[in-house]
């Protein structure tokens, strides 16, 4: 399932993925794992993610049940 | 003692851990096949292929360890009944084909003997099944009473 609104937040702050990762303290290619919903985070590391770019779990993380099977 | 600092993140981890995973279990039955093969189709003496036993018994007494002291059983299957039949029936019906063919191809006498061969193959089989059997019920038992006791180490009442 890809994170549209994970790419999204860090689009609106105008961070690249190598800047997100660099906060949060992952690798680019986990940001880009996320986003295309190739790998799910730990909690602790969506709660980093959601501190980065200044959005809760719930903006960035949950899917509404029409969403879910996309 | 101070634990060495890990470079990699989260994701990086899980991925290693998956191919270590695997790359311990090919390794696993590969010896598991060296053994067998030295040991019964070539009947090369234990000095030969004693070490290589020696590295495979710490390998799944390492796994045996871990899994109880985390209380954990196998990826497939839970510790029940069933499965332990299931898995004693499958693993001594297979040595038991491999013991039935090494001991026909190094015996010959037992050629000209198919009955005794059969006689000899089905008490290797029921030796075995009953040995796996009881391993996989004890261990089972061990592991289930684990998992209770680590539930109740992590449950939500008040202590």
């Amino acid at each position: 399932m890809k994170n549209i609104k994970l790419k999204v937040a860090r689009a609106e702050k105008d961070i690249s993925q190598e800047e997100l990762a660099k906060r949060v303290g992952v690798t680019r290619q986990t940001i880009g794992m996320i986003e295309t919903g190739k790998f799910n985070p730990s909690l602790q590391l969506c709660i980093a993610i959601c501190k980065a770019l200044g959005k809760t779990l719930n903006d960035l993380f949950w899917e509404d049940s029409d969403n879910e099977k996309n | 003692m101070k634990k060495i600092k890990k470079v990699v993140d989260e994701r990086q981890e899980l991925e290693l851990y998956k191919i270590e995973h695997v790359c311990f279990w090919i390794v696993f039955w590969l010896l598991l096949g060296s053994i067998i093969v030295q040991s019964m189709f070539l009947s090369a003496p234990f000095s030969q292929w004693g070490f290589e036993w020696a590295v495979f018994m710490i390998s799944c007494g390492g796994v045996m360890v871990g899994c109880y002291k985390k209380g954990q059983w196998d990826f497939y299957s839970k510790p029940t009944t069933k499965n332990y039949l299931i898995y004693s029936l499958v693993g001594s019906g297979a040595f038991a084909v491999i013991y039935a063919i090494t001991t026909y191809m190094n015996h010959p006498y037992l050629k000209d003997n198919l009955l005794a061969l059969g006689a000899l193959t089905a008490l290797i089989f029921a030796m075995l099944f009953a040995l796996i059997f009881a391993t996989l019920f004890v261990t089972g038992t061990l592991v289930k009473k684990r998992q209770k006791k680590l539930e109740d180490q992590f449950s939500d009442d008040d202590q």
